[in-house]
Parts: C-alpha cells; sequence; structure tokens
C-alpha cells in the first residue's frame, strides 16, 4: 500500500558535530550532550537564543530528561522532544525537527544523541530496559541484546546458508573505513583470523560482532534552506525518510525490523532507487542487521546479502557501495543512543564534504537507516532516510 | 534477581506438564511476558490458564560472558526460545546438550537462584 505524505521540501540537515568517543567517562550524559550543544553554536556561529527547539536522545540521561536540560544549558526554547528510539532515533530526530520548522514551531532545532559511559553502568541499564528485559530476558543471562541478537544471527544463517565468514568480512570491510578516522575507538587493522579467532560472546556470535560501549554525543541541526545559505553553512536535503515500528510481530523470530514495510514510500518519494545511492550508512549493532537492511532496503534480494558483501567493494574509495564510511559503530563504538546518531551525522558530513574519515569522491545522493529498541525477542524501531547533497 | 513483581505470583504455579499463562477473559489471547492489560484487546480482565508445555525450539544461544553475576561461573551456559504449542514464545534456559531447530521440547518451572524461571528439556515422549 502506497502512502503519500507531506513531503520535506525546504528543510535542511546541517553542522555535523562529533564529541570524541571514550571507552568509559567520569563525566555525566549531560557533558557530552552540552559539549555537543557548543560544539553546534561554534560550528553554525549562532547564538544560544537562536536555538529555539532541541530534540535529544540519550540512554543515560535518566533521572534528567530534555526539559532539565534546558536549564543545565540556561536554554529557552519554543519546542522540545525527547527520541527514546534507540538506533532510529536520529532519523526520526530529523523527522520530528522538519515538520517543527516546516510548521514554525522552531527555526532551529539542535538535535543531540548523547551518552556516557561508566564502569559497572551497562549491567544496571541492562537490567532495567524495560518491563519485558526485566521481567523475561535479563534474568536468563541476556547480556543487554547479545542473546537475542545471537539467536536472531542463528536463524539467519540456518535460513540463507550465511557463514560466520560472511558476517567476518563485513567487519574486516568497515574496519578499513574506520582506519581513516581519529574517531574510531577500534582502528587497527582487523584480519579475517582476527575476526574467526575472537573469543565467543554468545554463540554464534564472537567479540568484534558486537559493538564496544562506550562514552561520546553526535548532532546536527535542522533548519530552513533560506536559513542555512545565509548562515554560509553547507547542508543537505532530507529528500524523504520514514518510521514504522513493531512491524515483525507474528514471526517466531524476525527477519527485518520493518524496513520492507516502507522502502517503496521511501524511494517514491526521493524519486531515486537504491541503485542511485553514492553511499549507505546502516546501524551496524550487529552484522546480520546490516545484512537485513541490505536486503530489506532494496540493495540485494532476501538472503542474498552474504553474496552481496562479498562481491560489492563497501570502501569508501571503490566503485562499490561505500557502506558505513567513517567505520560504523563495529569500529567507532556504541555511544549509547548516539550510536544511531552515527550514521546520520557522517552522512551530513559526507553530503557536507566533513567526513570523519575518508570522503567520498563526489557523493551527492546517500541513505541513512537506524533500528532500534530489543524489549523482548526482536527490535521495534526502523527509520531510514534519503538525503541529498545541498546546492549550495 | 528474585522476581517479586505480582503480576509474576500466579504464573508460578506449577503443574506437570503444564504452564501457567495469562489469558484475557474478553478475546481469549494468550500472552507473555505479563502484561497489565491484553496486547489484543486491551482489556485488564487477565486471568491464568493452563496449557500445555509443550512447544518447538525456535533458537538457541551458547553464552560465554554475561553482565548478571550470577551466571558468572555457570558460562558456558545454554539459553533459548521455544514457541508453545499455543503460539506464545518464551526465552528459556536449556537444560539440552545439543538442541537443534524446531527439537520437540518441553518446558517447566525450576529454582535457579532461589527464583523460579523456565527451563526447556528434551520432550519425553509417555
Amino acid at each position: 500500500m502506497s502512502r503519500q505524505k507531506k513531503s520535506y521540501e525546504g528543510i535542511v540537515l546541517t553542522a555535523p558535530v562529533t564529541v570524541p568517543y571514550q571507552r568509559f567517562s567520569a563525566n555525566d550524559a549531560t557533558w557530552f550532550i552540552g559539549q555537543a550543544l557548543r560544539m553546534l553554536l561554534g560550528k553554525s556561529q549562532l547564538k544560544k537564543t537562536d536555538i529555539d527547539g532541541l530534540a535529544v536522545s540519550s540512554f543515560t540521561l535518566a533521572p534528567d530528561t530534555v526539559a532539565s536540560l534546558t536549564e543545565h544549558f540556561d536554554m529557552m526554547p519554543r519546542w522540545l522532544e525527547s527520541l527514546p528510539f534507540g538506533g532510529a532515533s536520529a532519523v526520526i530526530a530529523a523527522m520530528r525537527a522538519a515538520r517543527a520548522v516546516q510548521n514554525g514551531d522552531a527555526d532551529v532545532v539542535a538535535c543531540i544523541g548523547g551518552d556516557t559511559a561508566q564502569r559497572g553502568s551497562f549491567r544496571e541499564l541492562a537490567a532495567n530496559f524495560s518491563r519485558f528485559s526485566r521481567d523475561a530476558v535479563y534474568p536468563y543471562g541476556g547480556a543487554g541484546p547479545n542473546a537475542i541478537f545471537a539467536m536472531i544471527t542463528r536463524n539467519y544463517m540456518t535460513r540463507f546458508g550465511a557463514d560466520a565468514a560472511d558476517f567476518g568480512h563485513l567487519c574486516v570491510e568497515q574496519r578499513k573505513n574506520a582506519a581513516h578516522n581519529p574517531n574510531a575507538l577500534l582502528r587497527k587493522p582487523l584480519s579475517l583470523d582476527d575476526y574467526l579467532n575472537a573469543r565467543l560472546i554468545a554463540e554464534p556470535l564472537r567479540l568484534f560482532d558486537c559493538v564496544m560501549p562506550c562514552a561520546g554525543a553526535e548532532g546536527f541541526l535542522v533548519m530552513t534552506e533560506e536559513k542555512a545559505r545565509r548562515l554560509s553553512l553547507p547542508f543537505a536535503y532530507l529528500l524523504s525518510a520514514e518510521e514504522q515500528h513493531n512491524s515483525h510481530s507474528a514471526e517466531e523470530l524476525p527477519m527485518g525490523g520493518g524496513w520492507r514495510m516502507f522502502r517503496d514510500d521511501l524511494y517514491n518519494a526521493a524519486s531515486c532507487g537504491p541503485e542511485d545511492m553514492d553511499f549507505l550508512q546502516t546501524y551496524d549493532d550487529y552484522p546480520v542487521m546490516v545484512f537485513q537492511q541490505l536486503e530489506d532496503l532494496g540493495f540485494c534480494g532476501k538472503g542474498t546479502a552474504a553474496d552481496f558483501v562479498r562481491s560489492t567493494d563497501l570502501s569508501t574509495e571503490g566503485s562499490g557501495l561505500p557502506h558505513n564510511t567513517c567505520g560504523g559503530q563495529l569500529s567507532v563504538g556504541q555511544a549509547g543512543f548516539a550510536g544511531g546518531f552515527l550514521g546520520m551525522v557522517e552522512g551530513i558530513r559526507q553530503l557536507t564534504r566533513q567526513p570523519m574519515g575518508k570522503q567520498v569522491a563526489d557523493a551527492e545522493l546517500g541513505l541513512v537507516s537506524g533500528f532500534g529498541m530489543v524489549n523482548y525477542d526482536r527490535g521495534l524501531c526502523a527509520a531510514a532516510a534519503v538525503l541529498k547533497k545541498g546546492e549550495v | 534477581m528474585t522476581l517479586n513483581y505480582p503480576r509474576f505470583h500466579k504464573q508460578f504455579r506449577t503443574e506437570k506438564g503444564k504452564l501457567f499463562l495469562q489469558h484475557c477473559s474478553e478475546c481469549s489471547t494468550l500472552q507473555y511476558p505479563p502484561r497489565e492489560v491484553c496486547r489484543t484487546c486491551l482489556c485488564d480482565t487477565l486471568e491464568w490458564k493452563t496449557v500445555s508445555a509443550q512447544g518447538k525450539l525456535v533458537s538457541w544461544t551458547v553464552l560465554h560472558t554475561g553482565l548478571e553475576p550470577a551466571f558468572e561461573n555457570r558460562f558456558p551456559w545454554k539459553i533459548g526460545e521455544v514457541k508453545l504449542e499455543c503460539g506464545v514464545q518464551l526465552i528459556v534456559h536449556l537444560d539440552i546438550e545439543e538442541p537443534f531447530f524446531f527439537m520437540e521440547v518441553s518446558v517447566e518451572l525450576r529454582l535457579f537462584e532461589e527464583t523460579l524461571m523456565y527451563f526447556a528439556s528434551k520432550h519425553q515422549k509417555e
């Protein structure tokens, strides 16, 4: 079923910023979000009073909220948004902020994903992630989401014949992109042997299938094209964007996140297809989810992602499909909900010629995908956006 | 790690070959994990109904590390997901040497770390 929704015409994404990642930090989430805001002001040359909208996604902000942040940062916004959607938060932040600016509810929205990571704190967060998780997953030893994605990975391997080396190939290729990104916590080259010989975490997942939790923040601004031009800020258009939640409740263990349900609408609204993309930023919490995004977003057929990643150059320098051009979370680290912002911010960076890693030559069009919130035995939130280089 | 939530109490009744699951008094939906309202019709008059403890294993993993101290000396530890005959899916501990896809299993409650939890074992035909 095709749906027509209002376009995001006239709205742009700009000023991508990244607060350097750290494995652990003694600072709390407000520091990371505050630093991101400061960097947004620095990059845009706007005053704090010019930012009249604030959209925040954070896993470690409690007991504070986006409302209390306005007092932390002494701001007086007329529009606030909180995005508890994990890895889908950045795409959804852009969507919400774009509508707010289109409707005049805000002029400039700062979208920030930021989290801290303190020793031992992850256990408490995982144990109390949600009611279902607390009651029916954590007591079974499910270490955060590892156990669930181990089971999803096993099903995918059995159903489609993928093997560990296929997932390893993806991890190895992403690590090559990370070599150029000074912010990546894991930059050392990874060989397939390193991947296959790494310790088991939750079979069939090994160490390098799992992201490294860390602290950091990512942010960008949403405003009108006219304002970005006036400020001489390079920008990206939001050509189209979609979100879909709890899409696979009828499947035993789902082979998707929800992207299939909106794929046609996403591409139709952007008047393009997967073959037109100059890069792809997927949400790589685990390699199996990258495979599912490649398939469900139409880059290859269902169950064929293993062949696709082996036959396609995924590096920033190749003529294939540059994928997770800054190294992705599997190399950079997962700074909580900022992990969902990594691909979006890198996408804006590529299109405004300020990448963290290598620039994809002549990048004009890119796709950013997000996925988040494992509540019981599957992820609930999927989102994706098509971005286009601004015509400055 | 004790589960003290009131909505769990009746779930932990035991009867051989049976499990107790939340059941909607209006639309007969069975559900797990326990909720405050029916997932289908949102009615809040939920009862506990016995269902067959048999099902099939739809996936599993062997944990080698974890966050919960209670498991520290137990790795490697197997857990899995079972689809019961009634269609409801449970995450369970596995008491199975060599799990395989769609293996017929029986689920029962066992005491683990002073808490009753679901364990699946190979279904023994009577």
